[in-house]
């Protein structure tokens, strides 16, 4: 199955999060605080099926917001959180950091 | 020289101007009339070095006049005219450059200047540091710079003038800078740096010397992990690029941005295990420990660590060191895709990589994060800089990307990037300054850095033994010592309340507060020695609320700084302190915080209790805690401040002028203070000096009532309990001296 890596970027600062994929619990992250030496907050790594690809991502249990891919190859999921809501990018580019 | 302004004028010019006697003007005038009737050649001007660009100019004027024009000088009384010669033309010669690091010393102040007007990229600013020894110390003071200059060339002298933006109230922020221009077989001359007010009138005068064509001197030490090979240089020109074509070194990326960058340190080859990696704590585990440079205090000092892998793989480089004195730290990852490997390809990405984590050590933020900053500042996208990321690249009205960033990138920072490492306040860019991505928030608390040099001799230390549950009373021990067994005269004064002592406070949200106490003592300062037999002394201080109300009003980790003046005028500041405040656990938690945190709680604590009826709710709120939550470990500090309170009496006036006393009650003092001391002793209520001063009250109540018996008691119960505790000899001398003045104060 194709690798979908979300990304948690700019705007976190301690926030706890977790991530349905089509419906399913998939991962959570705790305390995600954005490093703006390298703009990134943390990973998480998964396995999604190809295809339609519906991801929720809810913040410390109240915000949240969704976002529908289409996966064929590996895939890259930006998520910054600005002005109280989430906001996606996705890539098929390997980000690099630095 | 003015003590508190450096650009102030001095207040007892006095003491500073020197007397110019009548033997001195009349030799001044000589010389000034021997200097009109010279004859005119060029001339040693006695100093070794070469005339000045005003003397060639007018000699060479004179050598081009017609013939016979020039006047002849009498000798002996009988005019000698000259000999005609063909005219030769001036020889002119280029003349330096005026930017550059200019350094002076007056008095009590150090100058570090920085003009930026000429030479490479200038940004025509001027700015400067100013440092201030007091006592044997010397300290940080404070950064000015003039963002809009007024520039004045002539042949022979560069001005410049312009308001200058400073880190200290001053109404002498006018500053004019006059520079000679020199000839470049000429060291480069002095710049006289004067300031003024508004009106015009003059404040201190500098004369700095040139130092150095760059800016800025930061120490570089670079360390490699085993099986690493580091970047050295890069051929920009190797691929398309949108600058001049040159063979590029760390040092000579920054040196064009007019930063010194020089090696130092001792390099280290740091080992690891095979396809390891590193996480951030680690790196700081590895700086900390490696990088020989390293101090835990603002410093021009920066380590770079060419190391293998960072726990995320997509990661090239990062600047780690985002704890304590922060940015004294970065790493590249060569066993990045991006990195691993000799190609022009990679040297680029490598040498990108390394200036661009320095960049952050500078605190310089992404292009594209600037709106992050405090203070924030826009975003921009479209910078050709070592600060953007190629991916990120932008322009307005053009194509962006990776490819387009590459064509275009000259191989250096943007003009504001190039504006914050010149000439941004000093704590906003130095290692170990501001936290990462803070440009000015803690710009007033230039009082609080460590100072450049300690010669004095003491130490204060800040301590406390314990985290504090929210609502409870925040005290912390102050110590004052001189080690090294040396003796020195010291104010004993460390209590904040008598302000020879400061505090800074951070709070959890980054908010830093100075701790003003409610009420400020006037003493008549006394001194003592710190010796060996006495080689330390003490005091605690409760510091939960202050002339600006509660301090420690939510739960979270805070930092707190404290600073000493001592009698020869050192500032002697302490370690800084991380006291942690616990969230409630439980409701009744939550209901104790509540009866605890007040303003009138507050005050009672810092007077230790009142009768005052404007503090009737605070007392209210204690009584509650004291009888509805008897059992909470927090309740005794309530029966702290009533036994405290009701040991003494309280005098109240009322409007009409009657005096009513409300005597002391002894026997209730002795059961509220006796239950704080039980619980003490089990290591379940205040700090060790607060149960000594609970101790020493106790004694003197059972005194004021005629129980000398109970007071004997209790001052040895008190020594009883210490000695078991295992403290210092000297320690145990003064908690028996304060028992024995609480058995003989009257």
């Amino acid at each position: 199955m194709p690798k979908l890596e979300i990304h948690f970027n700019e705007g976190f600062n301690g926030n706890d999060a977790e991530i349905r994929v089509n419906g399913a619990a998939a991962a959570r992250l705790r305390n995600v605080s954005t490093n703006w030496s390298i703009g990134l907050a943390g990973t998480v790594d998964l396995e999604v099926p190809t295809g339609n690809c519906l991801v929720e991502i809810a913040l410390n249990g109240e915000q949240s917001a969704k976002t529908e891919l289409t996966i064929s190859e590996e895939t890259y999921l930006h998520v910054r959180h600005e002005q109280g809501r989430l906001h996606f990018q996705s890539s098929n580019t390997p980000p690099a950091y630095f | 020289m003015n003590s508190n302004d450096p650009t102030a004028p001095a207040t007892t010019s006095a003491d500073t101007m020197q007397e110019v006697t009548i033997d001195d003007i009349t030799q001044l005038e000589i010389e000034e009339k021997n200097a009109a009737a010279a004859p005119t050649r060029i001339r040693d001007n006695g100093n070794g070095h070469g005339p000045t660009a005003a003397e060639a100019s007018v000699a060479a004027e004179r050598m081009l006049a017609p013939e016979g024009a020039l006047e002849a000088p009498a000798v002996h009384g009988r005019a000698v005219p000259f000999i005609p010669v063909r005219p030769i033309p001036p020889i002119v010669l280029a003349r330096r450059a005026v930017s550059g690091r200019y350094g002076a010393t007056f008095g009590a102040w150090q100058l570090d200047l920085r003009v930026d007007v000429d030479g490479a990229r200038p940004t025509k600013r001027v700015s400067g540091d100013f440092f201030q020894t007091t006592g044997g110390t010397v300290s940080y003071f404070g950064s000015f710079v003039v963002n809009a200059i007024s520039l004045t060339v002539t042949p022979t002298m560069v001005t410049i003038s312009g308001i200058a933006d400073t880190t200290w109230a001053t109404s002498f922020n006018q500053l004019k800078v006059t520079i000679p221009r020199v000839s470049i077989l000429s060291p480069s001359a002095s710049a006289t740096v004067q300031w003024f007010n508004a009106a015009s009138s003059p404040g201190a005068t500098y004369l700095a010397a040139y130092v150095s064509r760059l800016l800025r001197s930061v120490s570089l030490e670079q360390d490699c992990e085993t099986g690493i090979t580091p970047f050295t240089s890069y051929n920009t020109g190797a691929l398309p690029s949108g600058g001049p074509a040159r063979n590029l070194t760390i040092a000579a990326a920054y040196a064009e941005a007019s930063i010194e960058m020089a090696t130092a340190g001792v390099p280290n080859i740091i080992g690891s295990a095979p396809g390891s990696t590193w996480d951030d704590n680690e790196l700081h585990n590895a700086m900390v420990t490696h990088f020989s440079l390293w101090q835990d205090q603002p410093h021009w000092k920066v380590w770079l660590f060419h190391a293998s892998r960072y726990v995320s793989p997509s990661v090239l480089g990062i600047m780690f060191d985002q704890q304590g004195k922060q940015r004294q730290g970065c790493a590249c990852f060569y066993r990045h895709p991006m990195m691993d490997g000799t190609t022009a390809t990679h040297l680029r990405t490598q040498l990108y990589c390394c200036v661009h984590e320095l960049g952050h050590c500078f605190n310089l933020f992404h292009s594209f994060h600037k709106q992050y900053m405090t203070p924030p500042m826009p975003n921009r996208i479209g910078a050709l800089s070592w600060m953007n990321y190629p991916p990120q690249y932008a322009p307005s009205g053009g194509a962006g990307g990776t490819a387009a960033f590459w064509a275009a990138f000259p191989f250096q920072f943007d003009d504001l990037e190039l504006i914050h490492l010149r000439h941004a306040y000093r704590n906003n860019v130095i290692m170990g300054g501001n936290p990462f991505g803070t440009g000015a928030a803690l710009e007033s608390l230039a009082d609080f850095d460590d100072p450049i040099e300690d010669r004095s001799g003491l130490k204060l230390e800040l301590r406390t033994d314990r985290a504090f549950k929210l609502g409870e009373p925040v005290v912390v021990e102050l110590k004052l010592s001189a080690p090294g067994g040396s003796t020195r005269q010291v104010h004993p004064h460390l209590h904040p309340n008598a302000t020879f002592v400061r505090l800074a406070v951070q709070k959890p949200g980054g908010d830093v507060v100075i701790h003003e106490p409610v009420l400020e003592q006037c003493v008549a300062v006394e001194t003592t020695q710190l010796t060996t037999a006495r080689p330390a002394i003490y005091v605690s201080a409760y510091i939960g609320y202050g002339k600006h109300g509660l301090l420690f009003d939510q739960p979270g980790t805070y930092r707190v700084r404290a600073l000493y003046a001592a009698l020869d005028g050192s500032r002697i500041l302490s370690n800084t302190l991380e006291l942690k405040v616990r969230a409630p656990l439980t409701e009744e938690d939550v209901q104790v915080a509540d009866l605890l945190m007040g303003d009138e709680q507050g005050l009672l604590f810092y007077l230790l209790g009142s009768d005052s009826e404007h503090l009737s709710r605070g007392n209210a709120a204690l009584r509650e805690l004291a009888e509805k939550y008897a059992a909470h470990p927090l309740s005794l500090y309530a029966r702290l401040v009533s036994g405290f309170a009701i040991a003494r009496p309280f005098k109240k006036v009322a409007a009409d002028g009657t005096m009513t006393v409300r005597a002391p009650n002894p026997t209730e003092a002795a059961r509220l203070l006796g239950t704080v001391i039980d619980e003490s002793e089990k290591g379940q209520g205040v700090d060790n000096l607060t149960l000594s001063q609970t101790q020493c009250r106790l004694a003197r109540t059972h005194k004021e009532a005629g129980d000398n018996k109970a007071a004997q008691d209790a001052v040895t119960r008190m020594t009883t309990l210490f000695k078991s505790k295992g403290l210092k000899p000297h320690v145990l001398r003064s908690i028996a001296a304060q028992g024995n003045a609480a058995l003989t104060t009257t």
